[in-house]
């Protein structure tokens, strides 16, 4: 029963990791990095709270998250693809403008109108039959439609990246853009799309947040989730089955420090705290995995 | 100046090159490109009144509040410096790292090591002689900083480890460290409060400005500015390691000591934030806290590349965030704009001086020499 | 080359700087309250959070809220890095505009509250948590280890399995201690053991109820959550497992009204305007620490949710009010005490 718990949560905390995560490897392997995942990921979790909160309906509230983390996407796309800006600072920027946005709306919303309370939430959703499965079960197919759309996602996400035509244009933008330019195929347009579905993705991760795992918003609810996301693409070394393994890893690690803190060790919980960091770091140490970074990551292009 | 000799295959050394332009045309260079991070600031502050007025606030009144808290006063001015102290720090040691290609996303616990070796030595060996304590703490703060970053650098050059995810989990596991000690080992004498006990005084930064608490710490963020260019462009060590940054190949064939050459980066990088962690101990708060920076380390890396991870620059652009930050707490204070309006212009304003091409034009200035 | 054209960049920018500057010095007046306000009684806060997180700060907003409200003040409020460093320079702005009254809403800020106070001997400078003390500053300090150590007398009759779960954001004195007082009073049933974690948030909702849920896995009946929002995430938890709750710093029962037992309730709000009056009519005497404790019965109490007031047996109402009376007349010692008195 603990384990069936422990592996529940795993899901639970990796979910909106592995969105985000997703959606960040399709932009660096265009040669875009996106710092700002967090802000992102608070306009997600801001947009779907107020959505929800008004309409009553989620899926709608899942959708204007992901609509509006695309058009904070969009800016970032505009200053990183078109401007050529440097996408790190562009991304620190981003991050600060969304914790100020998602504090901004809450406050004018909710906080000063003294109408703060939690909202509905996407309920677990036993798959029949299979909900039934021993061991399994529970753990997997006993969630929110969340947790199922990141188990269809992450197929779906890897085999475009690498077997289709459209996978191979992105990695090779990422690569050699000048190459893919020289055979005619738009790397500004490439780079926009990439990072606008990563941006719908960390909306996704943001929203998850107050909608699914938890029912409230508050600022700087995602508490560094962005970065940890951000974390596991290299980590994964840009694949994303890597990244599903990473965010499953750093859940698990997460649900049993909580479980060893329970447990009363003779531990500082300081170091029990630091216990999905520290395996992070060990499994890359143990990995044989030493993928090199895109070529062209954070080398804007130059047309012509 | 005395430059390793050159292959082909590397960047060329930083020996000074005529400018073919006319003196007319450089002088008009030099004015445009003065021109542009004010413009930048200007085109922020202008969307931010905007901003300000649709939510039924005073821009005017605001941003004169601002100029005050930034200028208005001896006081205000030294607060400005203050800020920009440990961010330039931080600064550097990304800039160091990124001149040798490795990105250190780790100044944040390299500060915070560089604050825990400082209180350290400042609160067990407050018995020391006076100024040889001092450096001791100072040296301490680099140690600690520096060990912290040679890990990564470590793992980078042994088994090629990517520094990025190395860097960011060891800032976390340095945040639990610091909050341990103070909760645990190193907690004050009285037990009461998680803090350690404060630092012998001959440990204290000595004050430059009286009466405001100015420190000499802001005149060692310059001067390791200074000296870090110098060792980057001037010296056979700076020069190898910006030939790994830009070649990492090349480097090793033409028969430098790459792995070496890493490590020292590291080590003087993190060095750098720890000293920076030292200052803020040792100049500001005299006791180590579970939270004693709010992310300076972080700051360093958007300060680093505003400026094209140019160490002298590190000194502007830690300026621009240090008015940032003072400029927000007195916005808040004398002219009741809510924290999260700020942080929105704050992050535009970033966004412009990134956007109006202060990087690039730095950039193409680098690539010119 | 770089250097020098990155030199003039600056230099440029300095001296458009100090133009400026020079040209506002001698004018610092346009900015600053025109004479007629010097009446008005000016209460500044130093909030080391959002104010508005559903907790601690949300808690110092609500009290200079209510000095506005009652006495007309002028208020206003700063959020601050929780870095000591860098609040010197706000408690010295406030009290360089002539705020009467400063409230630095952490202990962590009473080192730099001792160094501004001394400067400014006309305003009173106020820390929530601290002992420090001067003519003119005072930390004011609730009891809240003896107040948690009584509702952890109605957890220990209330309990099944013997075992309560504390959440705590972080390990600072104003959750500790109750934490700790909480756990004497649960465990003075034998058998009976209450664990103590910490989640190092306190926005992580999802962290918050993540560490419940590992509790209740571990067989825990009762959670006591200490983390601002994020401890919103365990009443979630312990509605959607059926178990009981108890809540903090604050009366919680509305927001799980079939889970929280009861909260303890530390009224900083009435404790500050409290203060505030005293200053305004100049009788407020620092140079000792403002105690606030079971004795003031307004002020420092546990609120038993109504829908569980038939619920929690006697006996344990019967302990409860003996343990009272003991720490009220000295006799009991609690754990997890702030400062000496």
């Amino acid at each position: 029963m603990e384990l069936i718990a422990l592996l529940s949560a795993t899901v639970r905390m990796a979910t909106p990791l592995i969105f985000v995560a997703i959606g960040e490897t399709y932009s660096e392997r265009a040669g875009v990095m996106n710092i700002g995942l967090e802000g992102l990921m608070l306009i997600g979790a801001i947009t779907a709270y107020t959505a929800v909160f008004f309409t009553g309906s989620l899926f709608f509230g899942l959708i204007a998250a992901m609509l509006a983390a695309m058009l904070f996407g969009f800016g970032f796309a505009y200053l990183a693809v078109t401007i050529k800006a440097n996408q790190i600072v562009t991304g620190a920027a981003l991050n600060m403008i969304g914790l100020g946005v998602s504090g901004f709306i809450y406050r004018v919303v909710f906080a000063n109108t003294g109408i703060v309370s939690a909202v509905k939430t996407l309920p677990a959703i036993p798959l029949p039959f299979l909900s039934e499965i021993p061991f399994a079960g529970p753990i997997l197919f006993n969630q929110n439609a969340l947790v199922y759309f990141v188990f269809i996602l992450t197929p779906i996400t890897a085999f475009v990246l690498n077997k289709t035509s459209l996978g191979l244009s992105i990695r090779a933008v990422g690569e050699h853009p000048r190459a893919v330019d020289s055979v005619g195929l738009p790397v500004f347009r490439l780079r926009y799309g990439c990072i606008l579905f990563a941006a719908a993705l960390a909306g996704l991760g943001g929203a998850y947040l107050p909608i699914a795992h938890a029912n409230q918003f508050v600022e700087g609810l995602t508490a560094g989730r962005g970065f940890i996301a951000l974390t596991m693409v290299p980590f994964a070394g840009w694949t994303i089955p890597g990244v599903f393994l990473g965010g499953l890893l750093f859940g698990a690690a997460y649900a049993l420090q909580l479980r060893l803190q329970v447990a009363q060790l003779a531990i500082a919980y300081q170091f029990l705290q630091t216990l999905p960091y520290l395996l992070t770091l060990a499994v890359l140490i143990l990995s044989r995995n030493r993928t090199e970074q895109p070529k062209a990551l954070c080398v804007p292009y130059e047309a012509g | 100046m005395s430059e390793p000799s050159t292959t082909p295959a590397m960047p060329k050394p930083p020996a000074s090159r005529l400018d073919l332009r006319s003196r007319s045309g450089q002088l008009w260079g030099a004015v445009r490109r003065s021109l542009m991070p004010l413009l930048a600031v200007a085109a922020a502050l202008l969307v931010g009144a905007i901003l300000l007025l649709i939510f039924g606030y005073d821009p005017i009144q605001a941003y004169a509040t601002m100029w005050h808290g930034i200028f208005g006063s001896q006081r205000n001015i030294s607060e400005v410096l203050l800020k920009a102290t440990p961010v330039v720090f931080t600064g550097v040691a990304v800039a160091i790292a990124y001149s040798c290609g490795i990105w250190n996303i780790g100044a944040e616990g390299q500060f915070y090591l560089g604050a825990i070796g400082a209180t350290y030595v400042g609160v067990y060996w407050g018995d020391l002689p006076g100024f040889a304590l001092l450096l001791l703490v100072m040296f301490a703060g680099f140690i600690g900083g520096g060990l912290w970053a040679v890990i990564p650098g470590l793992l980078k050059t042994w088994i090629n480890a990517n520094e990025v995810v190395v860097t960011i989990m060891l800032n976390y596991i340095a945040l639990g460290i610091s909050s341990y000690l103070v909760t645990g080992p190193m907690k004050e004498a009285s037990g009461y409060f998680p803090q350690t006990d404060m630092i012998a005084d001959a440990a204290r930064l000595p004050r430059i400005w009286l009466p405001t608490r100015l420190h000499v710490g802001v005149i060692l963020a310059v001067i390791l500015a200074i000296l870090v260019t110098i060792l980057l462009y001037r010296t056979p060590l700076g020069f190898e390691i910006r030939t790994i940054g830009s070649n990492r190949n090349a480097a090793r064939f033409a028969g430098m000591p790459v792995k070496r050459t890493i490590i020292i980066a590291m080590l003087l990088s993190g060095g750098s934030a720890g000293l920076g962690g030292a200052v803020e101990i040792a100049g500001l708060t005299g006791r180590l806290f579970a939270h004693i920076s709010p992310g300076y380390g972080f700051d360093g890396i958007a300060v680093s590349l505003i400026v094209n991870n140019n160490p002298l620059g590190t000194i502007f652009s830690g300026l621009l965030f240090g008015g940032l930050r003072a400029g927000s707490e007195i916005m808040q204070i004398s002219a009741g704009i809510p924290s999260v309006l700020i942080q929105i212009i704050q992050g535009m304003t970033i966004a412009f001086v990134i956007a109006f091409g202060v990087y690039n034009i730095l950039q193409t200035q680098q690539q010119k020499i | 080359m770089k250097n020098k054209r990155l030199i003039l960049v600056v230099a440029t920018l300095f001296a458009l700087a100090s133009l400026l500057t020079a040209q506002c010095t001698p004018k610092p007046e346009a900015t600053t309250a025109p004479p007629a306000e010097e009446k008005v009684f000016k209460v500044g806060l130093l909030s080391p959070g959002p104010v508005h997180d559903q907790g601690w700060n949300e808690v110092a907003y609500n009290s200079i809220k209510l000095i506005e409200k009652e006495m007309g003040a002028q208020v206003s409020y700063v959020e601050i890095e929780e870095t000591p460093s860098v609040v010197e320079k706000a408690f010295r702005d406030y009290a360089e505009q002539g705020y009467q009254m400063i409230i630095g809403h952490s202990f962590s800020f009473q080192d730099a509250a001792e160094i501004v106070a001394k400067d400014y001997p006309n305003t009173v400078f106020l820390t929530s948590g601290g002992e420090k003390v001067g003519p003119n500053l005072a930390p004011v300090v609730f009891k809240e280890n003896e107040v948690a150590y009584l509702m952890g007398i109605i957890g220990a009759y209330m309990t099944k399995s013997g075992k309560a779960l504390g959440i705590g954001g972080e390990e600072i004195p104003a959750v500790a201690n109750p934490q700790l007082g909480f756990k004497a009073g649960f465990e003075t049933v034998p058998g009976n053991e209450c664990t103590l974690t910490y989640i190092n948030s306190w926005e992580d909702i999802g962290a918050g109820k993540e560490a419940a849920m590992a509790g209740i896995a571990a067989g825990v009946d009762i959670v006591v959550p200490n983390a601002n929002i994020a401890g919103q995430g365990a009443f979630q938890a312990a509605q959607e497992a059926k178990i009981l709750a108890f809540g903090t710093n604050m009366d919680q029962s509305s927001l799980a009204p079939e889970t929280i037992i009861a909260s303890t309730v530390f009224d900083y709000p009435q404790a500050y305007l409290a203060i505030a009056k005293e200053i305004q009519a100049g009788t407020f005497k620092g140079g000792k620490m403002i105690g606030i404790g079971l004795e003031n019965e307004q002020a420092a109490y546990v609120a038993i949710n109504p829908f569980f007031k038939d619920k929690i047996p006697a006996e344990a109402m019967q302990k409860f009010e003996e343990a009272k009376k003991k720490i009220l007349a000295g006799e009991l010692e609690v754990p997890g005490k702030m400062v000496p008195d």
